[in-house]
């Protein structure tokens, strides 16, 4: 037998593999085809406030291995959520992490408090990839300080273990990921979708309703591998990564350049077992490679010599 | 009674140069499905196109699960070329289905949305009132089939070139004494049109109802509708609605 378990934060996982905010609804839609007992995590679709429509539709459209996604954040609050959502998943022996957002910093505090006094809430996942009012509605997890505010006024009224969730769209992962860290994340999970756009080139028109959406999927690992690895060399705290995963070949190269756990998003439409593929995927890579503990796996990069630049 | 499975294509054939069915027979203990219910299939073998494709229950029959589709993209083109005998993955039956008629009822068809009516017809066998329209004599399809499943049928064309000339409304517009249930599917602009004639005239009407989808099982949330009752998941809460609880 191997050791899959991890720790992060203070949370024991049974094995490191989670699924991605807003992939697997509230867990009950998938309950179906996954024994949500054996999942490292579930991280639920983000919550704000109060309820949320989200965007028309079209809200996704299939582009070469991903998808670009525009849901618009849709979720049922976090008043709903505690009363008709947690209770389910309170039945299962599996953490559940709680993505938020907000539109001002004012309403991640005030979700976050919520959040934090529910019972059957393991940590909660700051979503910062979310435009803000305030600011012109421009994006917290693009503008430095704009993030830093709401991390550090978040971590005041946060007791639970509190995971800052990156967005790509920046040109300094490292820095994004400093920061995140100076300013009381307990880790740092990476990487949302990167911001895409695609023609209908009869209409001349964006294909999404909401113009722009979020590439997700295959197509986008090599970008949130080298993420993860450059977030991974800077900081302390554990990282939780994701982007692409379908298979557990995938996820071990998340491990290998430094992610503790691993999380699970588009893979899950395609193969709604994916999670559990992965899971046993890599308990057979460990076994074939005789590595005992998952742990011995994570951050084991042996970098080539570096003599130009890529 | 595993709703994602494997199957083997037991047929792949087109019934024109734009449209073929797909058939496979469901594994033992696998949920069985209901007119108006879908699937959501793969279409290739490797990572593009990554997302598996809603399609309806157009038939079932000899064992046999029928799916109809018509080749629109790439997904779909990928679709026709896989061969017999190849496994591929279903997720399904999803969403919920017709209700059941109670006697007589009118089926409604445009385009693609022959599928779905189909199933329905093909259930509930001499009991519709079948209207199904389509753009020209090209397009229609099964309609043989579909003649011997109906207890009357009425075909549209917008050339003319088969049936009446005209749309499935200008059909409809030309039968008397239709007061049972509507069952409706197709294009947006005619399920529009659908839904205010039988408003009219006081008939219930059910509709089944497109958008893009990932999952199928309601977790995406990227196939809502505006209901009523808030916005719905067409995968989980629908495909088939009451037409008066949408707001379009
Ligand atoms: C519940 C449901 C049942 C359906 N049943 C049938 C059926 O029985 N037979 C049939 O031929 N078609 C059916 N469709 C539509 C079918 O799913 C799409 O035509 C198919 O997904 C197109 O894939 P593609 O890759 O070939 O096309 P793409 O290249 O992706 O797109 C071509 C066009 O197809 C349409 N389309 C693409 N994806 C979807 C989608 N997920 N949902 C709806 N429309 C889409 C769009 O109009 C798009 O412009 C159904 C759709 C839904 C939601
Ligand atoms: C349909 C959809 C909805 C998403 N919703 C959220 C969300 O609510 N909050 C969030 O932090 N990330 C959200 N994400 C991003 C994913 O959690 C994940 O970071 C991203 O999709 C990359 O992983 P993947 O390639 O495995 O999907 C969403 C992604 C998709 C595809
Ligand atoms: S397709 Fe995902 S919610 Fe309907």
């Amino acid at each position: 037998m191997v050791n899959l378990s991890v720790n992060i934060c203070g949370i024991t996982l049974k094995n490191p593999v989670m699924t991605a905010s807003g992939t697997f609804g509230y867990g009950e839609e998938y309950s179906e085809f996954v024994d949500l007992n054996k999942l490292g995590a579930i991280v639920v679709k983000g919550i704000s406030l109060k309820p949320k429509e989200g965007n028309p539709t079209p809200r996704i459209y299939e582009t070469p291995c991903g998808m670009l996604n525009a849901i618009g954040l849709q979720n049922v609050g976090v008043e709903e959520f505690i009363s008709k959502k947690l209770p389910f998943l309170r039945q299962y022996d599996t953490p559940v992490i709680v993505n938020f957002f907000g539109d001002s910093i004012e309403e991640f505090v005030e979700t976050a408090n919520a959040l934090n006094n529910a019972d059957g809430v393991s940590a909660l996942e700051l979503n910062v990839s979310c435009p803000n009012k305030a600011a012109g509605w421009s994006n917290f997890g693009t503008d430095e300080v704009l993030m830093s505010k709401v991390i550090i006024a978040v971590r005041r009224v946060v007791t639970k273990p509190l995971i800052v969730k990156l967005s790509p769209n920046v040109s300094d992962i490292k820095r994004m990921s400093v920061i995140s860290q100076e300013c009381g994340a307990d880790a740092i999970s990476l990487i949302n979708t990167i911001t895409g756009m695609s023609i209908d080139i009869k209409k001349r028109r964006p294909v999404l309703a909401n113009n722009t959406g979020g590439l997700s999927g295959p197509a986008i690992k090599p970008i949130a591998v080298r993420m993860v690895w450059e977030a991974c060399q800077v900081v302390r705290i554990p990282v939780i990564g994701m982007g692409g995963i379908m298979t557990a070949q995938d996820a071990i190269e998340f491990f290998i350049v430094g992610a503790r756990a691993v999380a699970i998003g588009t893979a899950n439409f395609v193969n709604p077992r994916a999670t559990l593929d992965v899971i046993s995927g890599l308990e057979s890579f460990l076994i074939n490679e005789g590595i005992q503990d998952i742990n011995s796996l994570i951050g084991t990069l042996k970098l080539h010599e570096r003599t130009t630049c890529n | 009674m595993d709703r994602y499975f494997k199957a083997e294509i037991k047929g792949n054939y087109k019934v024109n140069p734009t449209t073929a069915v797909i058939s496979f027979s469901p594994k033992e203990g696998v949920q069985l499905p209901q007119p108006g219910q879908f699937y959501m299939i793969q279409v290739s073998k490797g990572i593009d196109p990554l997302l598996k494709r809603p399609l309806s229950i157009f038939s079932i029959k000899d064992q046999c699960i029928h799916l109809l589709y018509k080749i629109v993209g790439r997904g779909t083109e990928c679709l026709s070329k896989l061969p017999l005998g190849e496994t591929i993955e279903l997720i399904g039956p999803l969403g919920i289905p017709y209700p059941t008629p109670n006697g007589e009822f009118i089926a409604i068809a445009g385009g693609t949305g022959v599928a779905s009516i189909h199933g329905l017809i093909e259930r509930f066998s001499q009991k519709a009132y079948l209207f199904y329209g389509a753009r020209s004599v090209e397009e229609l399809i099964m309609t043989d089939s579909i003649k011997n499943l109906s207890y009357q049928s009425f075909f549209s064309t917008d050339d003319g070139s088969y049936g009446i000339k005209g749309t499935v409304i200008d059909a409809l517009d030309r039968v008397d004494n239709l007061t049972m249930d509507v069952y409706a599917c197709g294009p947006h602009l005619m399920l529009s049109a659908v839904i205010n004639w039988a408003r009219q005239r006081g008939l219930r009407c059910y509709v089944s109802l497109e958008e893009y989808m990932a999952c199928g099982v309601g977790a995406c949330l990227s196939c809502v509708v505006r209901t009523n009752d808030g916005l719905k998941s067409v995968c989980k809460d629908g495909p088939v609605f009451n037409s008066e609880d949408i707001v379009w």
